[in-house]
Formats: C-alpha cells, sequence, structure tokens
C-alpha cells in the first residue's frame, strides 16, 4: 500500500473515532441537561452549547420531551455512523478493497443515514406544525440525508459487483 | 453439474506430480489445486496451453462437460 494512502487512511480512522465519541458525548449531554431541567425548567435555555428549547418546554413538557429525543436519537445515530465509518476504514485494504465485510459496512452506514434522514423529516414536521399552532420558530434540521443515503447504497452495489468480481478473479486460473 | 477438471486423470497417466506441473505450467501449487479440485471459476488460455503442452494432451483430456 502507498505510504501516502496508509497515512490517510490512519488519520481518517482517527477523525471517525474522535467523531463517535464526540457525538456519544454530545447525546450524553443533551441527556443530562434535560434531566436536569425536568426538575429546574431554566436548564431548558441551554441544553448543550446554546441549544434553547425553553419555549417548548414552557409550552407543553410532552413536546419538550419529544423535540429532545430527536436530537439524542440523532446524535446516537451519528455515532453509529461514525462507528462504522471507523470500522470501515479499519476494514479496507486498498490493494483488495472489495470484499463482503466492507459491503456489508456500506449497507448498514446507508440504511443509518437513510434513519437520520426520517428523522429528521419527522423532526421538522413537527416543528412546523408547532409553529403553526404556537408560533414557535426553531432550527431545521437538513433534510439531505436522504440523498446521502442513496449514494451510499448505490456505492455499497457497486462494492458488491466489485467483490464477486475480485472473487472470480482470484479463482481465474 | 458443468464443467469438470480432470487433471489427476491425466497427471496419474503422465505420472507427475502437482508440484512437478506446477513447475512446468509455471502455476502457483494452490492455484493448480484450486483446478483441480474443481474450485476455479474460470481458466486463462494460457494456462491451459501450458499444461496441455506438460501433460502432451488435449484440452477435452482435462475438461469434461457433466450434465
Amino acid at each position: 500500500m502507498n505510504f501516502k494512502t496508509e497515512k490517510l487512511l490512519k488519520l481518517m480512522r482517527l477523525l471517525a473515532w474522535i467523531a463517535f465519541l464526540g457525538l456519544l458525548i454530545k447525546a450524553g449531554a443533551i441527556l443530562m441537561s434535560f434531566g436536569v431541567s425536568v426538575n429546574n425548567p431554566e436548564a431548558a435555555k441551554d441544553l448543550y452549547k446554546g441549544m434553547d428549547l425553553s419555549r417548548y418546554e414552557s409550552y407543553s413538557f410532552i413536546h419538550y420531551t419529544i423535540i429532545v429525543m430527536y436530537f439524542v436519537l440523532l446524535y446516537v445515530m451519528q455515532a453509529y455512523i461514525a462507528l462504522f465509518g471507523a470500522k470501515l476504514l479499519s476494514e479496507i485494504n486498498v490493494e483488495k478493497p472489495f470484499n463482503k465485510r466492507v459491503v456489508d459496512l456500506l449497507h448498514k452506514i446507508s440504511y443509518t443515514i437513510f434513519g437520520v434522514g426520517i428523522l429528521a423529516i419527522v423532526h421538522n414536521i413537527h416543528v412546523a406544525i408547532l409553529n403553526v399552532s404556537t408560533g414557535i420558530i426553531a432550527d431545521l434540521i437538513a433534510g439531505e440525508f436522504i440523498f446521502l443515503a442513496g449514494l451510499v447504497y448505490v456505492l455499497a452495489k457497486l462494492f458488491k459487483k466489485g467483490a464477486a468480481m475480485q472473487a472470480e478473479n482470484e479463482l481465474t486460473v | 453439474m458443468g464443467i469438470v477438471v480432470d487433471l489427476d486423470v491425466m497427471m496419474a497417466k503422465r505420472k507427475m506430480s502437482l508440484n512437478e506441473l506446477s513447475e512446468k505450467v509455471g502455476v502457483t501449487l494452490s492455484n493448480l489445486s484450486i483446478l483441480k479440485n474443481g474450485k476455479a471459476k474460470a481458466v486463462r488460455f494460457s494456462t491451459l496451453v501450458a499444461i496441455c503442452k506438460a501433460l502432451e494432451c488435449q484440452p477435452g483430456d482435462i475438461l469434461k462437460y457433466v450434465e
């Protein structure tokens, strides 16, 4: 393997692990702040780095809880994607990149990204409905995840074909 | 069933071991084992030529179609 590629893979693997830990910490911090805000509503003003959901908290505790859970789930799923990414980068062999394990991981990544996309859409619809009924304006979660999931899925299919071709090539005498 | 490789029959007729054939043909022992055990998905013409030359036989003596 090329020395430069090897270094790059190591760096990307490290970044993926950092992203995994960072996202888990983020989800944990929001969950902790939410726990505090149950008894102390003031905490809802700054759940994590200025994340202010106090208007939802004062409007309805159930809606507030659901919206917090969207974010926790979103970050946990993103952490899961980062974990798969780290595993993928450890598994990948530039000399023989097409194997079943990589294909499986790419499929899992695409399904999880799709899940994140669905969650983002559900969140955005919920927030939009609340905006109409209560006038609370909130930031929407970007909705490009579905497109990204589609791209990774296509990549997984290409890798699957590549794995079959590589196996055939290895069994050609 | 498909294509069956009868390499061991021809090797026995010529009293040639797998190691010897591997050296003559220039194919690794593991690849030759894959071919002999019927696990190969494809055979290159160049490999077939080399095997026929080494075993002094025709491709039909090594490969057979079985229904």
